[in-house]
């Protein structure tokens, strides 16, 4: 999963969210390291709507705040299914990482 | 004040400048995003200012590129989509039909060439590695003259396959009843066609003791220099224009108008821009009439 991906669904996870506020999150849950530009934000946004990951919430249901304009979206089980099986891979990935790191230096 | 106005003014600047840029996007993603993208851009601009325009026009510029790199692999995206499932194996089909006619037609048209050469050159004792090197030059030339056939030929023949398998997209439009079959037909008919075609003309130029025979009218026969029979761009080849400028070639004139089918078929074909492309196949006449 790309990593952009990851970050919005996670962002999106705890509820419906809209572009900025997405943006904003995904900087905070990264420590900066991962800066979504305007145009990859909303380019991964509509790509995770195609895939079924997320969905744009109707008008009729959207939440209240903002100017009305946002469009929100929200995790689907789908969504959230691929969310859990990327964190056990990594986290599968990292537990190796630090075995391997811990273990003693061999020489072959 | 006034620092804040030009500040507002630059980034307006950029602004537009992304909007305008956006036009790289796909018009479903523009339409939808566009506005909300320029917004959330210049507020990056807004936020980055405290820290120097040289921050500035690196958020700027990211920006740009990001919007350029996103637009590139969007519209990529978009065209695969539309080439998935059997639009693409069409083209498959198709590229496989194109590769399998221009190695036919460039082997058959070089192996005349060299059938032809053959004698000529094992009679001026030609090594036969210089006889091959002729070969070997001839293929370019060779290759490039029959693209335009392969692709003809390609096009035929996946069109007609796809059709008979009811697999055209164009199918859709033939009415409920007709047999595919029938569109297997269009194929000898087509091939008849560009046979006829060609052998009026190429026949006639490259083989004029068949036409005298075929007329019993050896009038109609006169020699012209093969100099001036030969396209220039024949020419070009030099080994080919050493052995051309050594022998004449008897071209068939018609002293009067002749009102045949074959020869009003002739004249058009003569004034055609195919006729020009065929030109260039003459190149081997000379060698197919000393044979």
């Amino acid at each position: 999963m790309k990593s952009n991906w990851f970050y919005i669904l996670l962002s999106v996870a705890p509820g419906p969210r809209y572009g900025t506020v997405i943006q904003d999150d995904v900087r905070a849950l990264s420590d900066g390291a991962v800066r979504l530009w305007p145009a990859t934000l909303y380019g991964s946004l509509e790509e995770l709507v195609r895939n079924g990951m997320i969905e744009e919430i109707p008008e009729d249901e959207r939440p209240e705040g903002g100017s009305g304009r946002e469009r929100f979206y929200r995790i689907t089980t789908q969504g959230r299914v691929a969310v859990e099986k990327e964190s056990a891979r990594m986290e599968s990935l990292a537990r190796v990482a630090r075995t391997r790191l811990a273990a003693p230096e061999l020489c072959v | 004040m006034s620092r804040r106005r030009e500040s507002t003014t630059r980034h307006a600047l950029w602004r537009r400048s992304y909007r305008a840029l956006s036009v790289l996007l796909p018009s479903t993603l523009r339409e939808k995003h566009g506005v909300v993208m320029s917004e959330l851009y210049a507020r990056e601009l807004e936020r980055t200012e405290a820290h120097g325009q040289g921050a500035v026009w690196r958020v700027a510029v990211s920006g740009m590129a990001d919007l350029i790199g996103r637009g590139v692999y969007e519209r990529v995206v978009e065209e695969r989509a539309a080439l998935a499932g059997p639009n693409r194996q069409h083209l498959r089909d198709l590229g496989s039909a194109y590769a399998v006619a221009l190695v036919a037609l460039t082997t058959a048209m070089l192996a005349l060439y060299a059938r032809s050469g053959w004698a000529r050159w094992r009679m001026r004792e030609i090594p036969i590695a210089t006889a091959f090197e002729y070969v070997m030059l001839a293929i370019p030339f060779t290759a490039a003259l029959t693209i335009p056939m392969a692709v003809f030929v390609a096009v035929l023949c996946t069109g007609t396959r796809a059709a008979a398998n009811g697999r055209s997209p164009s199918l859709t439009t033939v009415p409920s009843g007709t047999k595919h079959w029938i569109f297997i037909r269009k194929t000898p008919a087509c091939c008849a066609l560009v046979g006829a075609v060609i052998c009026t003309n190429l026949l006639a130029r490259s083989s004029p003791e068949v036409v005298t025979a075929t007329r019993n009218d050896p009038r109609f026969a006169t020699t012209v220099p093969v100099s001036d029979s030969v396209p220039p761009l024949s020419r070009a080849y030099s080994h080919a224009a050493d052995e051309a400028s050594s022998t004449t070639v008897t071209e068939v004139m018609t002293p009067d108008r002749d009102i045949s089918v074959g020869a009003l078929v002739n004249e058009w074909w003569e004034g055609s821009a195919a006729a020009k492309l065929w030109d260039g196949l003459l190149i081997f006449a000379p060698y197919v009439s000393k044979t």
